[in-house]
């Protein structure tokens, strides 16, 4: 194993802490769930268990991955803690860590997150082998914040139909940006963002807002676009949620920080507010309205639980709003996506 | 009409372990407890909370919460063999089949209100995390403004 391999640590979560693993000396490595590895994570894993979990461990199992130090999950579901069982199985050669995250914003789950922080900021100084310094934590949060920015920028440039090769491009960057070093990516975006706009902005399209978890292939994106669609706001968790801001507020501790920054970020459906629990709806119809679409597209992985008891309420928010629904269930590979394909179309022609 | 079936099967249960006293009754006995539980649940008068198995009940009862176990409630209904009207009711609902029938079976209930209505939730992502996305949203909309833990 090179040097350079054995800086990468892998993750699967977009609550995984990385700019933690980029102060510890390691570049993260998301795994997204693309590639054209077989399937045979069914030897580990149940059938009706998470495609993008499956698909992960049809990378591991294959050897589609580069030379990874160890993975770090993250305890956000229950499909999400048996791939971290299984991944021990199929990869014994690599370290693991599961890190407990809360399913409750406020301030006691910040503090608990923050216990479970810092204890992965020991096992990182255990794997890497040098000590954990806040002051390195913060440079890195900082790094981490400006590739957050500089994705916002070109998320709202594409979004207004001013980004060159619009929201399939915008994919591709963001998967650059989930598995490249940071500072490669850093130089990719500024290079990006200073590209002039496009004079004359893309709008050939219907406005559609996606929410859903993991659509990480801009193939898909290729896809709406030639259905008519145009993504005129999105929340996905392999797109602008992954890459959230934590803020540089120092007076602050850097576990607390990171804590509050990843459980207040735009939520996945497996995060509430005890206090609001429904609100994921209408949060859902709020930036819907925001960005002015004329209907929704939901994209979820089959079998999940959190999104698919959520939806009931977001459907009804919608429905009392007047704003359609269109609801895709895959399995993160185009093969499913292309058979949805009528689907799409039949949406936008009734949105038009 | 889950009331006076609890309290008419507590009644009759009491009354039979009554003609034999000098009999262990473990099973009527059990089946006494149950549905005195069932009762309170359902009489109105006591503060119920809908929780997971690993809830702490003990903690709750001395707090006078008389605790339903949901799961458990999915698992009876389904022994009782009414579960399918259950099932189908929160399909309707928009509830996807490939999800969890415990969770299905209780949310089918509850929307034809067969389930105490709760004061508190306690959801739990241990065993699974299922039980927390039945009381984050579906769960609330049973009683608007019940605490969710």
């Amino acid at each position: 194993m090179s040097q350079e391999a054995k800086r990468l640590i892998g993750h699967a979560c977009s609550y995984t802490p990385t700019p933690l693993i980029h102060a510890a000396g390691f570049d993260p490595y998301r795994v997204l769930p693309m590639g054209n590895s077989p399937d045979r994570a069914g030897q580990m894993l149940h059938d009706n268990l998470c495609p993008h979990v499956k698909r992960i461990l049809d990378r591991a199992m294959d050897n589609d991955l580069p030379d990874l130090y160890g993975m770090v999950f993250m305890n956000c579901c229950d499909a999400m803690r048996r791939l971290s069982d299984a991944w021990r199985a199929v990869r014994p050669d690599h370290q693991v860590t599961l890190v407990d995250l809360p399913v409750q914003t406020g301030e006691t789950s910040a503090t608990f997150f923050a216990g479970q922080i810092e204890r992965l900021s020991q096992t990182l100084s255990e794997w890497s082998g040098q000590p954990f310094s806040h002051t390195d934590a913060s440079a890195s949060i900082a790094k981490f914040d400006e590739m957050a920015e500089l994705l916002e920028a070109l998320s709202n440039r594409a979004h207004t139909g001013r980004l060159d090769g619009g929201s399939s491009r915008l994919q591709d960057l963001f998967n650059r940006a989930a598995t490249e070093p940071i500072d490669r990516t850093l130089k990719l975006l500024r290079t990006v963002v200073d590209e002039p706009e496009l004079q004359a902005p893309e709008r050939n399209g219907v406005p559609v807002y996606l929410f859903g978890n993991v659509l990480p292939d801009p193939d898909a994106f290729v896809l709406f676009r030639s259905c008519g669609v145009q993504i005129a706001g999105d929340s996905v968790c392999t797109g602008l949620r992954a890459f959230s801001r934590i803020g540089c507020d120092d007076s602050e501790e850097v576990f607390t920080r990171l804590a509050r920054g990843l459980l207040n970020q735009p939520r996945c459906a497996r995060t509430f507010d005890p206090s609001r629990p429904g609100q994921i709806a209408a949060d859902v119809l709020a930036e819907a309205r925001a960005c002015n679409a004329k209907g929704v597209i939901a994209y979820t992985m089959k079998f999940c639980d959190p999104y698919m008891s959520r939806l009931p309420a977001i459907r009804n928010a919608l429905r009392e709003f007047g704003l359609p629904l269109l609801l895709l269930e895959g399995d993160c590979t185009m093969r499913s996506m292309g058979q949805q394909r009528t689907r799409i179309e039949a949406f936008v022609e009734m949105l038009r | 009409m889950m009331l006076q079936y609890f309290e008419r099967l507590a009644s009759r249960l009491e009354a039979k372990i009554q003609q034999t006293p000098d009999l262990p009754n473990a099973r009527r006995k059990f089946a006494l407890e149950i549905a005195k539980l069932g009762t309170r649940l359902y009489s109105g008068q006591h503060r119920v909370a809908w929780c997971g198995v690993v809830a702490p009940f003990d903690m709750l009862s001395a707090m006078n919460i008389t605790s339903c176990f949901v799961e458990f409630v999915g698992a009876m209904v389904a022994s009782t063999g009414t579960v399918g009207t259950f099932l189908e009711e929160s399909e309707h609902d928009g509830f996807a089949a490939d999800t969890c029938a415990y969770h299905r079976g209780v949310i089918g209930a509850a929307l034809k209100g067969f389930m105490p209505i709760p004061d508190v939730m306690i959801a739990t992502t241990s065993p699974c995390t299922g039980g927390a996305g039945r009381d984050g949203e579906p769960g609330t909309r049973f009683r608007q403004g019940a605490v969710c833990a």
